[in-house]
């Protein structure tokens, strides 16, 4: 089920209104049934594959905490994450590797005979498979208890406001959540709600409105003129921040209705004045987990002799390229992962040069002014990072990299009128949006007394709950943005 | 000067902080700059301070002052 | 919501001379002759003519093509009587499945408008459809709001040509849009559709056959005129145009009463797209369209060899 459809819209009220009607005590076997059902109603096939990680993670944990010998433990651990990673591996990346694998052996003049698999992406089985290898892990590192209840774990590992999409949650941080009574409190369920509504706000009004521009550009961008390809990956940098940190929120906010904390995943990562600190603000969940489970067990690989410092680099770009494939089984995301880990790598090991050259402008002294650079200098290596993100092929990203940059020179405020396959109205609304999300951003992050004054008053917290309200109904873009006036002016 | 006190020098300088901001029991939970990546221009500074080479059991075990100083005193020191 | 959906005037009235048409359409006395299509009708006959011509009531239903055909026709089957004649003058986009509307069922927030015109026009949508377009509401209220934030921003902006043409007033009692006449566009003629992108819509002339079956029972007759198309465009989309031709002659024949060859016009003739005639040039069309409906009418008449 998605967030932003009809059946959602029926399906939260009725689990919200009756989770708070149960006895704590039967809440975990609704909350269970309705994830089930909230997972079923993507494609109901596919939640064996989501019960059967279940079992085998279930068992695989009660067997690690209980086995005594820690090639014992190691052997039980490896059994669980090798049927999860297995499991995600058939499902995403056989086609791509297998295509891969078939790209070289032709090259070689072999014959290939290995077709592609014909499967359905399972929905969220990236985050799943996470989150469930994560609790072994932390099994085996002694940091979590196996959870003997069934249903409970159960519950955990589907857990419907975070199972499509995330935050991608640890078992120390969620499973006892599970096992509290969680109090009617209706301030909380009203942060909930609002928190959801300004999440579908950033789906539907912006990330919705900017799709089928840069669909379109992305979709055949050697059609396109160089402007174009610059400002749908400008749009694309908004798109997919409002997709996805709405979504989380959406996700947050639904739990909190019911009483559960999820994780904060976004922290106003358009204003980092670094690649580090970008990662730091930037689908957290995912970089904490890549950092616990794949970077810092890297850096103390102990197989791998050789010095600390380009350790940690290696280290650093793995993870990353990691980080990248996870996104998706393409080329296109294994360099975009490349590119980060480069751009982490290149912040490391010049900064000596750096702070040379800040020096040498008189910058240092210019503190703001210097903030403001680091800022916009991020969001641009960022944005020519998404250009791979989003790219079908890596002939299509360079090309957009290419032409993108080279026609900097003529861009222009008009700009924007020659693509007229997408209204007027369309791309002012969508400016609109973007600097609602940024200003709110910009609030959040610096934390200002006036608006936190503002927002105790109960008149001001109504009026943006309506507003966001109106702004979802009247500018959510739902109708595919192609309607102009004809004979009917409505 | 002690070992400490050299310690607390490169930690300031490295970080940008005043040397009073460092205190004999700073650490990465304190230290706000004295993440991930702080840890790391640190240990490479360290090593260029006194002369040694670390190992990665080394990087992983000098998250404070104290146990900087621990670890660089069982190494033989120039 | 509701104040802006219902209680704030609307960008224009062009919707409201529904009101009128079905006016003349349930008043006329005597067996009446009725135009059904789109605006090609609306911009492109001069009823009285006909009238003087044919000696019987005329009645130009034509507005807008985007409403469907289905909505199109049953707007008309209710008010026919026997003796009565239904000439179809569809644009050639509503032959084809493309992505502008769907071409029977029509736009669901042009057919919400012109419920909200005209409520009693409820009856003319089947009942699959009627909840249908109660969900357009929704899309129109954004449309609305957005034109109304637009018209707010550019207060006091001259109002376009296009709004002091196509509204209520400039329509004649026949259901003619008369204001475009000796009004000269002053950009070059819209494009058009390139009809060969799109597959032919199998439904249409089931629908067309279903509908001239059911009105033989009531003994009226129907017939279809192709519509008027610039030179240039009709040489470009020839081939498509000659494909929609022997389709409707294979599933529903003796409909058609012309070619389409007869109606090409100058692109001089045309206001501002290639739908649309001139004030002058509908003269021309309409005389086109006396002969071809005498000759079929006097056809009809005469007993079978």
């Amino acid at each position: 089920m998605a967030f932003n459809s009809f059946h959602f819209l029926v399906y939260f009220p009725i689990v919200l209104g009756c989770y708070h009607a149960l006895p704590h005590r039967f809440r975990w076997m609704l909350l269970l049934a309705a994830s089930l059902y909230f997972y079923m109603a993507w494609r109901a096939a596919y939640v064996v594959l989501l019960l059967g990680a279940i079992l085998v993670s279930y068992l695989a944990g009660i067997w690690i905490e209980e086995a005594e010998a820690p090639a014992l433990k190691r052997r039980h651990l490896a059994f669980g994450l090798t049927v999860l990673l297995g499991n995600l591996f058939v499902f995403k990346y056989f086609n791509f590797f297998n295509d891969s694998v078939r790209a070289v052996v032709e090259l070689m003049g072999l014959h290939y005979g290995l077709g592609a698999l014909k499967l359905l992406l399972p929905i969220g089985i990236s985050f799943y498979t996470f989150q469930k290898a994560s609790y072994l892990i932390d099994i085996y590192r002694g940091k979590q208890k196996a959870e003997r209840h069934l249903g409970i774990f159960a519950l955990y590992s589907s857990f419907f406001p975070q199972l499509v999409a995330g935050p991608i949650e640890r078992g120390p941080h969620l499973l006892p959540q599970f096992r509290e009574e969680h109090r009617f409190d209706y301030a909380q369920v009203a942060s909930g709600l609002r928190l959801m509504a300004w999440g579908f706000f950033k789906k539907t009004v912006v990330a919705d409105r900017l799709a089928p521009f840069v669909n379109n550009v992305y979709s055949n961008p050697t059609e396109q003129v160089g402007t174009s390809l610059l400002l749908a990956t400008l749009f694309f940098a908004f798109q997919v921040y409002c997709d996805f940190s709405g979504y989380s929120d959406i996700a947050v906010g639904c739990a909190r209705t019911i009483g559960f904390r999820l994780v904060d995943n976004f922290r106003q990562p358009y204003f980092s004045s670094s690649i580090q600190e970008f990662w730091k603000r930037w689908h957290i969940s995912l970089s904490s987990w890549l950092t616990d489970y794949v970077y810092t067990p890297f850096t103390r690989a102990r197989w791998l002799k050789m010095h600390w410092y380009p350790k940690l680099l290696l280290s650093l770009l793995l993870t990353f390229l990691v980080s990248g494939l996870w996104h998706g089984a393409n080329w296109t995301f294994v360099v975009w992962g490349a590119l980060h880990g480069s751009y982490l790598i290149g912040a490391l090991l010049l900064q000596k040069q750096r702070l040379r050259a800040v020096k040498a402008l008189g910058l240092d002294r210019q503190p703001r002014l210097l903030k403001w650079i680091n800022i916009a200098s991020t969001f641009a290596l960022v944005c020519i990072a998404y250009i791979f993100f989003r790219a079908n092929t890596l002939s299509d990203a360079f090309y957009v990299l290419a032409h993108g940059f080279a026609s900097i020179p003529q861009l222009r405020f008009g700009s924007i009128s020659q693509f007229d396959h997408y209204a007027h109205n369309e791309f002012v609304l969508a400016c609109l949006g973007i600097g609602v999300v940024m200003l709110n951003d910009y609030v959040t992050l610096n934390d200002f007394k006036l608006v936190k004054d503002l927002w105790q008053k109960p008149w001001v917290r109504r009026s943006f709950d309506f507003a966001i309200t109106a702004g979802i109904a009247l500018f959510g873009a739902f109708y595919g943005g192609k309607q102009t006036f004809i004979y009917f002016e409505f | 000067m002690s070992i400490e006190e050299r310690v607390r020098n490169v930690i300031a300088q490295v970080f940008s902080l005043d040397k009073a901001e460092v205190s004999p029991t700073a650490s990465q939970e304190t230290l706000e700059k004295w993440d991930s990546f702080g840890h790391m221009n640190l240990c490479v500074a360290i090593e260029e301070e006194f002369r040694v080479r670390l190992d990665d059991t080394q990087i992983v075990e000098m998250t404070s002052v104290p146990k900087v100083v621990q670890v660089l005193s069982g190494l033989a020191l120039k | 919501m509701a104040v802006i959906l219902f209680v704030v005037p609307d960008g224009n009235d062009y919707a409201k001379v529904t009101i009128d048409k079905h006016e003349r359409l349930n008043s006329a006395q005597g067996s009446k002759v009725v135009f059904v299509g789109g605006s090609n009708l609306a911009y492109g006959l001069d009823s009285p003519s006909v009238e003087q011509a044919l000696g019987r009531p005329v009645v130009n239903m034509g507005m807008n093509a985007y409403l469907g055909a289905r909505f199109l026709l049953e707007e008309v089957a209710g008010a026919l009587k026997a003796g009565d004649t239904v000439v179809l003058s569809f644009e050639n986009e509503m032959f084809r499945v493309q992505s502008e509307f769907d071409a029977v069922d029509g736009r669901n927030t042009d057919i919400f408008m012109m419920v909200k015109t005209r409520p009693a026009s409820w009856r003319f949508l089947p009942s699959g459809s009627q909840r249908q377009v109660l969900t357009a509401a929704p899309e129109v209220l954004q449309l609305k709001t957005l034109r109304i934030l637009g018209d707010l921003a550019h207060w006091g902006r001259e109002p376009k040509l296009l709004d002091r043409i196509e509204m209520r007033e400039g329509f004649n009692a026949h259901g003619d849009l008369v204001s475009h006449v000796g009004v000269a566009w002053p950009e070059p003629l819209d494009a058009g559709t390139n009809l060969a992108a799109y597959p032919l819509d199998p439904r249409i002339p089931v629908l067309l056959r279903e509908f001239r079956t059911r009105l033989a029972t009531q003994q009226v007759q129907v017939f279809l005129l192709p519509p008027p198309l610039p030179r240039g465009y009709y040489k470009a989309q020839q081939t498509a145009v000659e494909a929609t031709k022997r389709e409707l002659d294979r599933s529903v024949p003796g409909l058609r009463i012309a070619e389409p060859e007869r109606y090409v016009f100058a692109e001089s003739c045309f206001f501002d797209d290639i739908h649309h005639l001139t004030g002058e040039c509908r003269i021309e069309r309409t005389q086109l369209v006396i002969e071809d409906l005498r000759a079929a009418l006097s056809a009809a008449t005469r007993p079978p060899p």
